[in-house]
């Protein structure tokens, strides 16, 4: 066989490889559509859950994982991108640093649901939170935690060296320097870390299992020890334990593509902003 | 102008304080994270192997001191009858457990609050030398001829070599991790050797064969494949993969370790693809065309030059996807069926460690030894993954060869 | 012998070549001088094809090697690239041994056999005067030798599959003195076999090894003749501006 002919034979299978994989991929993100559309509609979004979980739709889900993406960021956004900020532009290189971000690393890669085994005995236990909105967002935001630094961690490393001494060269001071020059110039790869962070906070279940999130509640949460509702633990509450489970299976397609859309906006959105804000420090 | 510059400064340094106070903060919480974790986990080797609260007696001139795990199992499972048999006086074991006593005494006999029932426990043990009694021990026998058999902690070799995982079962608890350690590394391994190839494959066919427009089309729809949260996999998994695999393998059931594996593997491709197609296009420009002015074909500049070129990237990825299989929670637990028996074939239900973490940990009583030994299980998976993420930086950061 | 009849280049709407036509003898050192931007490198990876790796290009006319058209559609380019070796200006030895270096286009080309192939190798180090430095350690890192070194494997690496024109995108530019000059004498050593084009900035360089060169500017051939009438007494203004240096 000369090369000609090896180069044919793998190209075609790299091809159908591809194109039987990717039609996969894309037949499941079909599936949940085609089913989901359905379903989607005003009442669908606005409405409580009904009749055992068969009619209505998933407002308190909605809102509750609506509180809970807000509240984690609130806490890991600030926290993460400062210890950033630290580590990268103020820390010298020794021990200290390596090690903090040697463990931060290790939490980036650490199971979702160990983020939950410890957040039930901290906070629900030992530090009597409940089941509460407070207790699943410091959950969920120890588990954003490393990955808004990592992403800003990024973003200050592509800030060229140069930028810096040419700021410090003028006799700005060094916060000017972070303010003026290295914030602006890292600010789209931090947002968009934060947007994506969003997307995968909103989806994750295991580390809400256990401390805020609720089968189902009558009313939403009015504070932050009450427990809340949220999209991916209602979706596997409707996959897996309903009162009736071929009957609330709409429902769970519905909810389905609702995780589905809250990721791809945030998809759309990370592009988008980056880009406008690209844009404009070009000009 | 003086006054501006001071200002200035306490603004940098406050800057400067805080910045660090909120780098401490990160680094504390992640070292109490960690050792919060082992502190909960290790406390189950101080938890006697006896179901917590309750003790065994026995009649004091019963030679036997003490009885294992297992032959507690097999005396309440009926498999051993005869003391004989465990080293004792011949005599057939007669098992007393606690509600059995109201069967003996009418409940007005035992006075206020139960307060004469220890003793009466005691006298109904002196009675009969061939009595193996499982009590609570806030109602201990009381009297001469009664001994409490002497009962031993938890071995971290029964937990770590342990093969059964029976964390409810009375009188003794078994925590044996090694059917949820086989489960968890035969459910990834298998995810990973079919997802690696195709994973690969299509990284090689996005960035070299397709042309630029579909490379546009493609890529953002993968990256948002790999957002997806794990529960909507789960879900489809549930209604289209389950039965599917059912009906054409004619299983019994569908919740099977294949059928997870099959689900960790289409939910590690897209980012298997991702990573893997970013390392192939680092790949520098002037390698290929170093390649190709020598008269390589394409196919040849892919596999000689490219793809050695992208090794360290391409096994960060690999390594990277083992992480998340062995962690990933939800979409596994939705569709393996969650049997707690040592894996034979991978056609049979199984149960992983996350999995059993979120089944369980609702149930298992705050402190209490099952909660202790799910604790332990969050630590083997700290411990996997942290030696994953080392090896993955590692990996990465060699690079074979480096240009000067 | 190279020809090339009106050829024009696209990069999409940018007209990179303009309708240059050239004829280059066998056996001999041809240099293409110009600023920068002109179009030099576009027109040398017009001989081997290079181009046609960059999307959304066009090319018009004709460019003939050994009297046939090599943009037909019936050219073999992996042949066509194998006759026209290549030497870039950065120096790009794969991550390989220095060994596996020389040997990749006798691999990829079926060429011969083990013994041939380590023949082959060792011929090859000599004619780019680098045996000597690297004989005893063949086996290791391509990626250990000083950028000099890693340049002259690379034109090791493009002789061993014995082409018949070289062609080379600055070669020495980043490389110190000494290093440019070892590459200058190599480059009129290989004269005695093989058609060499030579990309330079260096108008010295261009002077000292070349028989003929062409000057480029925005795209089109300027002048173009024996390169000690270049250099002494050009035809055009402009030629004489740049090669004097009082070019903008
Ligand atoms: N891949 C490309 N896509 C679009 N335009 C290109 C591309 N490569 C080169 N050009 C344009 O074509 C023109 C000629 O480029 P070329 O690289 O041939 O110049 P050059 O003479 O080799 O310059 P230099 O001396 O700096 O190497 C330049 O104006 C350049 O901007
Ligand atoms: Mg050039």
């Amino acid at each position: 066989m000369n090369k000609k002919h090896s180069q044919f034979v793998a190209f075609l299978i790299f091809k159908l490889l591809g194109i039987i994989v990717v039609l996969i991929l894309f037949s499941i993100l079909g599936f949940i559509i085609i089913n989901g559309v359905r379903v989607i509609n005003w009442e669908f979004l606005s409405k409580f859950p009904g009749e055992g979980m068969t009619t209505g739709g998933i407002f308190p889900a909605i809102v509750g994982t609506l509180y809970l993406t807000i509240g984690s960021l609130l806490f890991a956004f600030p926290l993460g991108v400062m210890s950033a900020l630290y580590t990268q532009e103020y820390a010298g290189k020794g021990w200290i640093v390596k090690t903090i971000r040697m463990m931060t690393n290790n939490l980036a890669s650490v199971p979702s649901i160990v983020f939950g085994l410890f957040g039930m005995s901290l906070f629900v236990n030992k530090l009597n939170f409940g089941d509460s909105l407070l207790a699943g967002s410091l959950t969920l935001g120890l588990l954003a935690l490393p990955v808004i630094i990592r992403t800003t961690e990024e973003a200050l490393k592509a800030v060229p060296d140069t930028y810096r001494a040419a700021s410090l060269a003028l006799g700005a001071t060094k916060l000017q320097t972070i303010s003026k020059v290295v914030l602006p110039a890292a600010m789209p790869n931090i947002i968009t870390g934060l947007i994506l962070s969003i997307g995968r906070v909103s989806g994750e279940t295991a580390p809400i299992l256990f401390t805020v999130a609720a089968y189902f509640l009558p009313h939403l949460p009015s504070g932050v020890f009450d427990q809340a509702m949220a999209l991916p633990y209602h979706l596997y509450v409707l996959a897996t334990s309903g009162t009736d489970i071929e009957a609330s299976r709409p429902m769970a397609y519905g909810t389905a593509l609702v995780l589905i859309l809250i990721v791809l906006t945030m998809n759309l959105l990370a592009t988008f902003i980056r880009r406008k804000l690209e844009k404009k420090r070009s000009k | 102008m003086q006054k501006k510059k001071i200002i200035r400064r306490i603004l940098d340094k406050t800057t400067e304080y805080l910045l660090t106070f909120s780098g401490a903060i990160t680094g504390i919480a992640i070292v109490f994270i960690t050792i919060f974790l082992f502190t909960e986990g290790a406390a189950l080797f101080k938890s006697p192997e006896v179901e917590q609260g309750y003790e065994l007696y026995v009649h004091a001139q019963n030679p036997i001191n003490t009885l294992s795990p297992a032959e507690t199992k097999k005396i309440f499972d009926s498999e051993i009858t005869n003391w004989k048999d465990i080293g004792g006086k011949d005599g057939e074991i007669k098992i007393f457990r606690i509600d059995d006593a109201f069967s003996v005494y009418p409940e007005d006999e035992l006075g206020e609050n139960y307060a004469l029932l220890p003793q009466k426990l005691g006298e109904l043990i002196a009675q009969d030398e061939n009595i193996l009694a499982f009590l609570p021990k806030q109602y201990a026998p009381i009297g001469s001829s009664v001994k409490a058999l002497v009962s031993h902690n938890i071995q971290p070799s029964d937990y770590f070599l342990g093969k059964e995982w029976m964390p409810t079962a009375t009188p003794v608890p078994f925590f044996g991790v090694m059917p949820l350690v086989l489960g968890t590394l035969l459910v990834s391994i298998v995810a990973l050797i079919i997802a690696l190839p195709l994973g690969l494959g299509v990284a090689i066919y996005l960035s070299e064969l397709a042309s630029e427009k579909q490379r546009r089309l493609l890529k953002p729809v993968i990256e948002l494949l790999a957002g997806i949260p794990s529960v909507v996999y789960g879900f489809f998994g549930l209604v289209v993969l389950v039965p599917a695999i059912q009906k054409s393998l004619h299983l019994p059931v569908g919740e099977t370790a294949f059928t997870g594996s099959l689900l960790l593997a289409i939910m590690a491709l897209p980012t298997i693809i991702s990573v893997a197609e970013d390392a192939l296009r680092n790949t520098p420009r002037a390698m290929r065309e170093a390649s190709l002015a020598m008269g390589a074909t394409q196919w040849q500049t892919i596999y000689r030059v490219v793809v050695p070129y992208a090794k360290s990237g391409i096994s960060a990825a690999v390594v990277l996807g083992i992480g998340r299989a062995i962690g990933e929670t939800m979409a596994v637990m939705m569709v393996t069926g969650n049997a707690a028996v040592m894996p034979h074939s991978i056609f049979q239900s199984v149960r992983t460690i996350p999995a059993t973490i979120a089944a369980e940990l609702g149930e298992a009583p705050a402190g209490g030894p099952h909660y202790q030994a799910l604790f332990l299980l969050g630590c083997i998976l700290f411990v996997f993954t942290m030696i994953i993420s080392i090896s993955a930086e590692i990996i990465s950061k060699k690079k074979n060869y480096k240009p000067h | 012998m190279i020809e090339t009849r009106n050829i024009n280049f696209y990069y999409g709407d940018f007209h990179a070549i303009k309708n240059i036509s050239i004829a280059i003898k066998p056996n001999t050192i041809t240099a293409f001088i110009g600023p920068s931007g002109c179009g030099k490198s576009t027109f040398l990876r017009l001989f081997n094809r290079m181009n046609d790796l960059i999307e959304n290009t066009r090319l018009e006319g004709e460019c003939l090697i050994d009297g046939k058209n090599i943009y037909e559609k019936s050219t073999d380019v992996d042949a066509l690239r194998k006759r026209v070796g290549m030497v870039f200006q950065k120096p790009n030895p794969f991550p390989k041994t220095i060994f596996e270096n020389v040997a990749y286009g006798l691999r990829v080309n079926d060429m011969g056999d083990k013994h041939f192939i380590k023949q082959r190798v060792e011929e090859s180090l000599q004619a780019a005067a680098l045996w000597d430095e690297v004989k005893d350690k063949l086996q290791k890192s391509a990626y250990e030798l000083s950028g000099g070194q890693q340049q002259r494997l690379c034109i090791a690496r493009a002789l061993a599959v014995a082409p018949s024109v070289i062609l080379m995108d600055e070669p020495a530019s980043a490389l110190d003195p000494i290093s440019t000059s070892k590459i200058e004498e190599l480059v009129h050593e290989l004269k005695q076999h093989y058609t060499i084009v030579i990309v330079t900035h260096n108008m010295q360089q261009a002077a000292r090894v070349s028989d003929n060169t062409g000057f480029f500017m925005h795209g089109e051939l300027v002048e173009y003749s024996d390169t000690k009438k270049m250099f002494l007494n050009p035809d055009k203004e402009s030629t004489q501006n740049y090669i004097t240096g009082r070019f903008g």
